[in-house]
């Protein structure tokens, strides 16, 4: 019983608050778990390191483009190399075989135009075959010899042909055009070749790195001794190139001279075009490196399109876990490089690497933009799981106010209806069990009740003032037999009055008068009759 | 009923116990239903339980007087304004407030008697 009335005091608590109190506390109660729970797994996945993932994307993504583009450049440059390496060992034949044939040594051929022309166009076929058929945009041969040595720049200036394609386009499906950039002029004319705007009869070979060192030198397998010059401006032109040296030796050791082929800045921008990722655009690099710098000055870049790179820049080079970074000095790269062994030569220690690098800000955007998409799907959810925490707040609520609403309205159901909730009903059929034991006993109280009540109460003024003092001994629970001894009146007297009491108040006797102040006082309308 | 057993008056003989109440107003006695004495009669041929019989009739007239006194109630009414016992002939029914004949018509009070 003690637990039934705590029941009752409780809904009355509930019936007092509002109904949204308890679904704000509710939704309070929710959302600190949800925001507890959220915490956790965002704890969670940073400490599995979801949030360093791109990083580590971006580490395997790169290994990937470094590893292609290596494997391609390597590919490329040894397809190149070989075929110098066949063109110096032809030109080395053929020249021992036309000296031999006019019965002069190598030494012989210097101021002698008519020899050097009679070269040159033994030569030409086997310079044109290999810039046609290796990878490249030009190739030339070098004689360690000088038409006119009486000239003031003689001993930098030396005879040979070099071959270059002109209109270089990315996307051009036109055989490109060959153009005659030194050399007798004779053959161009022989050949029909356009001379080049800046066509020169012999190189400059102060310009040429190692070159006049390769034809001096006294080299141990001068036929495996090879290298790729730094980048280098081709004299008198807006262009630069590297330049593959190969000496051409003779069966006694001479060196002749040099040959090899030309890759040019712009061909290699064609040849390696930017790639666009989603981190940013991937550019290529092919550079020495030169205490920890990458120099791209000397070296060649692919298509910058998309970067802010000129070719000009030294990278200081910062090592990280999953990449490096490339410092320019007035901007950042990031980007892996590794050493290619592109030349083979005792005179030539310089260390070439290819790296791959995109702008640091397009990554920065990238992993940027990553981090906003994770911070709205974040909020997304959480709104959702507001959301979700008001609905099923409401709806644990709803059965409680909706029964607390029945109660309000006094609508006892007799079947009680379910809300839902086990400690709900329990209380509603506790409730609905008093109300009806309430009605059971006022079971036989006629409809008109209140009327009947109204009626009596209204014909107490019919009473004289001692009649009301009987009266008032009745409804103070005094029988007849007390009255005589409290009122110092004879039972004659108190039967005359009850008489008159009966009558006016229109009941037929004591026990009918005695059911009335019952009910009355039931009511709480008892002092209305007083 | 001590106001009662105070106004009764004893008539009681040696074989039979009554009692009388006069009423203040008119005058008139009232006498109470005589109750006889459980061993009225007897009196002379037990000479020696003589002393017995005198307490048993004291017991007896004891319980008589208190039921003489319960049989008043019936009749009598305490007049609240003059204090005085009077019978219902002269106890006036008033709306305000139940008097003797008397003091209503000192009073100039209406009223019925209880009995006419
Ligand atoms: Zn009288
Ligand atoms: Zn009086």
């Amino acid at each position: 019983m003690l637990k039934k009335l705590k029941e009752i005091r409780a809904l009355n608590a509930f019936a007092k608050k509002q109904s949204i109190g308890m679904q704000r506390k509710l939704m309070l109660y929710w959302v600190s778990m949800i925001l507890v729970v959220f915490s956790t797994v965002i704890f969670l996945l940073s400490i599995a390191g979801a949030f360093s993932q791109d990083d580590k994307q971006l580490h395997e993504v790169m290994k990937l483009y470094l590893k292609n583009t290596q494997d391609h450049l390597v590919d490329h440059f040894d397809n190149i190399t070989a075929k110098s390496l066949n063109l110096s060992k032809e030109l080395s034949r053929e020249i021992e075989l036309e000296l031999s044939k006019e019965g002069v040594d190598f030494d012989e051929i210097n101021d002698d135009p008519q020899l050097l022309l009679h070269l040159q166009e033994v030569m030409y076929p086997l310079v044109n075959t290999t810039l046609q058929t290796a990878d490249c945009n030009g190739a030339y041969v070098i004689l360690n010899a000088t038409i006119n040595t009486a000239l003031s720049d003689a001993v930098n200036s030396r005879s040979g042909i070099h071959l270059r394609y002109s209109n270089l386009s990315s996307s051009s499906p036109v055989s490109p055009t060959v153009v005659y950039f030194r050399g007798i002029s004779d053959i161009a004319l022989q050949k029909n070749l356009e001379l080049h705007n800046r066509w020169n009869l012999e190189f400059d070979i102060s310009q040429i790195p190692l070159c006049f060192e390769m034809m001096n030198a006294t080299l141990d397998r001068p036929a495996e001794n090879y290298y790729w010059t730094k980048r280098i401006n081709l004299k008198d032109t807006w262009e630069s190139s590297m330049l593959l040296s190969v000496p051409i030796v003779s069966s006694d050791g001479t060196v002749y001279g040099v040959c090899g082929a030309e890759i040019s800045a712009l061909y290699f921008q064609f040849s390696y075009p930017m790639v666009e990722d989603k981190f940013g655009s991937v550019v290529t690099v092919l550079a020495p490196i030169e205490d920890n710098r990458l120099v791209l000055a000397k070296g060649l870049v692919g298509s910058v399109s998309g970067t802010y790179l000129d070719s000009q820049e030294s990278l200081v080079i910062h090592q990280g876990r999953y990449f490096n970074e490339y410092d320019t000095g007035n901007g950042k790269y990031i980007g892996l490089h590794k050493i290619v062994p592109i030349s083979n030569s005792e005179l030539d220690d310089t260390v070439w690497a290819v790296a791959i690098m995109v702008p640091q800000d397009s990554y920065v955007a990238y992993i940027a933009d990553i981090k906003q998409n994770w911070i709205i799907a974040a909020m997304i959810l959480l709104c959702i799981l507001l959301a979700f925490s008001f609905f099923l707040s409401r709806r644990f609520v709803r059965p409680i106010t909706e029964s607390l609403k029945r109660f309000q309205q006094e609508e006892m159901l007799e079947q009680a209806m379910s809300s839902g909730i086990s400690e709900v009903d329990e209380l509603a059929e506790f409730l609905n069990a008093r109300a009806r034991n309430q009605r059971l006993e006022q079971g036989d109280l006629p409809p008109n009740i209140a009327d009947l009540f109204d009626q009596f109460i209204e014909r107490k003024h019919l009473l004289t003032t001692a009649e009301r003092n009987i009266l008032r001994y009745y409804i103070e629970g005094h029988e007849i037999a007390d009255i005589p001894d409290l009122a110092f009146i004879s039972m004659s007297t108190v039967r005359k009055h009850n008489r008159n009491i009966y009558e006016k108040l229109g009941v037929s006797s004591r026990d009918e008068l005695m059911l009335y102040i019952d009910l009355l006082r039931r009511c709480g309308r008892l002092n209305e009759l007083l | 009923m001590n106001l009662l057993i105070d106004h009764l008056e004893d008539c009681s003989t040696p074989n039979y116990f009554s009692f009388a109440i006069r009423c203040e107003v008119c005058g008139e006695f009232w006498y109470s239903n005589s109750i006889p004495f459980s061993k009225a009669g007897q009196v002379t041929d037990y000479v020696d339980k003589k002393e017995l019989y005198d307490v048993l009739y004291q017991k007896e007239k004891q319980r008589a007087q208190l039921a003489a006194a319960k049989e008043a109630r019936e009749h009598f009414s305490q007049c609240p304004i003059c204090r005085r016992l009077v019978c219902d002939s002269c106890f006036l029914i008033c709306d305000e407030m139940d008097m003797c004949k008397e003091c209503a018509t000192r009073m100039k009070e209406a009223g019925e008697p209880v009995i006419p």
